[in-house]
């Protein structure tokens, strides 16, 4: 049996119809453990739903992804191609729920010009927004407490800290924990690092400290909190701005 | 088998940005262990476009097909001769028991409020959801009111008991050159369907209505846009995006920052200048508008397809109106000569399920021409009285000369590909974006 296009629609507008959505921001937050966790599952059901049960034999302990996509294909036993269909295509659907309206238009590409639930109307323009790259970035090296701090992970960061990790750990930036939080916004997290006795003026390799951020990122209750403990509001960074000359917001704290 | 978007490789003229998207049901995900979520992603583009789907409504219609695609023997121009126009239709195609026609006067506030509604809370969305477009009732009296407007065309359906105004679509004239030939055309936008709706296939009908009031003013050819592939494009074209408030633009979703990426960085990477830099930039006036109707002419006569502005037009579509509409141009200080132009539409939208913003103010490019000054230089300047007036995001297309600065002057690459498409008019090879010179709204 072949998986066909057709085939796939045909199930996706009985799986669609029946199966209430999730909400987005619920499938926001599982998203990267959902995928990864799925890439598998929709292995194993595309062999199922395309050569049928596993007969192979298993790759060896060392090829790991093979093994780890024999053990998904191979878990699923005698599944019935057609049953393997649709929960491809329920997992394809939660993934990427814009599919649903994608095989909406199809549907009305088929037999007319309907406007059909495609967000993308029959006719008309288009809303775009950013395509999500890749970070580029990736010479930067994190640490595990720069991590928790951008994270807002305030729990997990005191345990670092209790276990002996600096509080003003630098990242190959030059950031601290303290710069990750403040540029996250996540007040807690600063008053934390703050009360741990994190370097509130403490520079990273431009010369921009935690204040420098809060003004950039209009951060006013967190830039009210690092002037409380004695930010200085006058240093200067590289290009020889002061958190006070970048700031045009009108903030008394940082003007006086 | 559904197969993928391959009419721009088989057009030769635009670069397939997935060659292998046809063969996503078919290949072994074997390869690589990247291969499932690839495999995954192809099932989607698979079903979203495609060139060997039925369309059934526009293969019965005179728009160019898909088979016909480089077939030489076929003459550009009219698909088909106009007919006596005692033939055309006189009566509305029929619309199911419970609708009927309508015809919404725009000069009307109370009727502008009808269409903005259903516009606002029914038009295009983004493939998440979490936009949705709003157009301001002053855009909408602005777009559909050009030079020598039909009030016909502008096309509403009720339901026939509560009156409710249901769906929507619209046709102004406007004249477009294509190649050496001046055409007198429809663009047709607009078309809404309320949501719960969408099942009764309204939109061919109306479509089918449009046309048929287009064809009762002795018009036989249209342009239009979309998001999907239809047969057939003239050309595919690529929004851009250039951040202006990254900070609400990643808090509301419409880009993200990434894990190893400072938002201070990336606020620092997006500031503009205070003012701008061009001498002579200032506001478009009306008694600019011969000279720059004299700019835009000389400028849109280098593309395959363009507008053919008169002064009347320009003074319609380019004298700035606040929020609909913004031009700008650089008058000489020495000898007044009005040397660049450049102007952009406002296209807000609704965000949807924010707990911090509401609403996302967007720029739009619309045409921009340059004698003299830095075409960097002059969007820049662009960019930086969008910024002064509070716009977020200042969105482009890869048209005209758009991609000499986009990536100079930090736009990133939009998720929305717009199609462009002639009605009753063929043209034998697919253009490039950069030979567009032709902005709907």
């Amino acid at each position: 049996m072949t998986m066909t296009g057709r085939g796939l629609r045909a199930r996706s507008s009985t799986s669609c119809s029946v199966r209430p959505r999730p909400s987005l921001r619920r499938r926001r937050r599982t998203g990267a453990r959902r995928r990864f966790r799925s890439q598998l599952e929709l292995y194993g059901l595309y062999k199922i739903a395309t050569e049928g049960p596993c007969t192979k034999a298993q790759p060896s302990i060392l090829n790991v992804s093979a093994r780890a996509k024999w053990n998904a294909w191979h878990r699923l036993g005698a599944m019935p191609p057609e049953e393997a269909m649709e929960k491809y295509i329920a997992i394809i659907s939660e993934i990427y729920p814009s599919w649903e309206d994608a095989s909406t238009s199809k549907k009305k590409n088929v037999d007319a010009s309907d406007s059909g639930n495609a967000a993308k109307g029959p006719m008309g323009p288009v809303f775009s927004s950013f395509v999500h790259e890749e970070d580029s970035d990736s010479d930067l090296k994190l640490d595990a407490i720069h991590v928790c701090a951008r994270e807002g992970e305030a729990e997990k960061l005191v345990r670092h800290i209790e276990n002996g990790i600096p509080v003003n750990s630098r990242d190959s930036e030059g950031r601290t924990p303290l710069h990750w939080a403040v540029d996250r916004g996540h007040y807690n997290v600063v008053e934390l690092l703050l009360k741990k006795n994190a370097d509130v003026n403490a520079k990273d390799n431009e010369g921009q400290t935690a204040l420098h951020y809060a003004v950039l990122c209009e951060r006013e209750a967190i830039a009210e909190l690092l002037v409380k403990y004695n930010a200085d509001t006058n240093l200067k960074d590289e290009e020889g701005n002061s958190p006070n000359d970048l700031c045009s917001s009108s903030w008394t704290f940082i003007l006086s | 088998m559904a197969t993928g978007d391959n009419n721009s490789s088989s057009s030769g003229e635009t670069p397939d940005p997935n060659p292998n998207s046809n063969s996503a049901l078919i290949s072994d995900p074997d390869d690589s262990s990247a291969s499932i979520e690839a495999l995954a992603r192809r099932v989607q583009e698979t079903l979203t476009l495609g060139v060997n789907k039925q369309h059934k409504f526009w293969e019965t219609q005179p728009v160019g097909q898909f088979k016909d695609l480089d077939n030489p023997n076929l003459p550009e121009g009219p698909i088909e001769p106009p007919t006596p126009l005692s033939e055309v239709k006189a009566e509305p195609y029929n619309l199911p028991a419970p609708y009927e026609w309508v015809t919404c006067d725009m000069d009307l506030d109370s009727t502008c409020t009808e269409v903005y509604n259903l516009l606002t809370n029914n038009y295009v969305e983004d493939d998440e959801n979490m936009f949705r477009f709003n157009y301001s009732k002053e855009f909408l009296q602005w777009a559909l009111r050009p030079p020598g407007y039909y009030k016909a065309w502008h096309i509403g359906v009720r339901v026939k008991s509560t009156k409710k105004l249901v769906a929507f679509i619209t046709g102004v004239p406007a004249r477009l050159r294509v190649r050496d030939q001046v055409v007198k055309m429809a663009e047709i936008n607009f078309l809404c369907v309320h949501k719960k709706l969408r099942s009764k296939r309204l939109a061919p009908v109306m479509i089918k209505e449009v046309t048929r009031r287009v064809h009762l003013e002795n018009i036989w050819q249209a342009a239009y846009t979309a998001g999907v592939v239809l047969p057939t494009p003239i050309t595919t074209c690529r929004y851009w995006h250039r951040s202006l408030n990254p900070k609400k633009l990643i808090d509301v979703g419409f880009s993200r920052l990434g894990a190893r990426m400072t938002m201070s960085r990336t606020i620092r990477l997006y500031k503009l200048p205070e003012t701008t830099v061009t001498p002579g930039f200032r506001k478009m006036e009306l008694r600019d508008v011969p000279a720059v109707t004299r700019l835009l002419r000389g400028y849109l006569g280098q593309f395959a397809v363009a507008p053919d502005f008169d002064e009347d037009d320009v003074e319609h579509w380019l004298l700035p109106i606040e929020n609909v509409v913004d031009s700008y141009l650089v008058e000489s200080p020495e000898t007044h000569e009005v040397t660049d132009f450049c102007s952009f539409y406002t296209l807000p939208s609704s965000i949807l399920n924010n707990q911090n913003y509401s609403m996302l103010k967007a720029a739009y490019s619309y045409y921009n021409v340059t004698t003299k000054t830095p075409l960097l230089q002059l969007m820049n300047d662009a960019l930086i009285v969008a910024k002064q007036t509070d716009y977020d995001v200042f969105n482009a297309l890869d048209v005209m000369q758009n991609e000499e600065f986009l990536k100079e002057l930090k736009f990133g690459p939009g998720d929305g590909q717009l199609h462009y498409y002639l009605y009753n008019y063929r043209i034998r090879n697919a253009l490039n974006p950069s030979e567009l010179g032709l902005v709907l709204l």
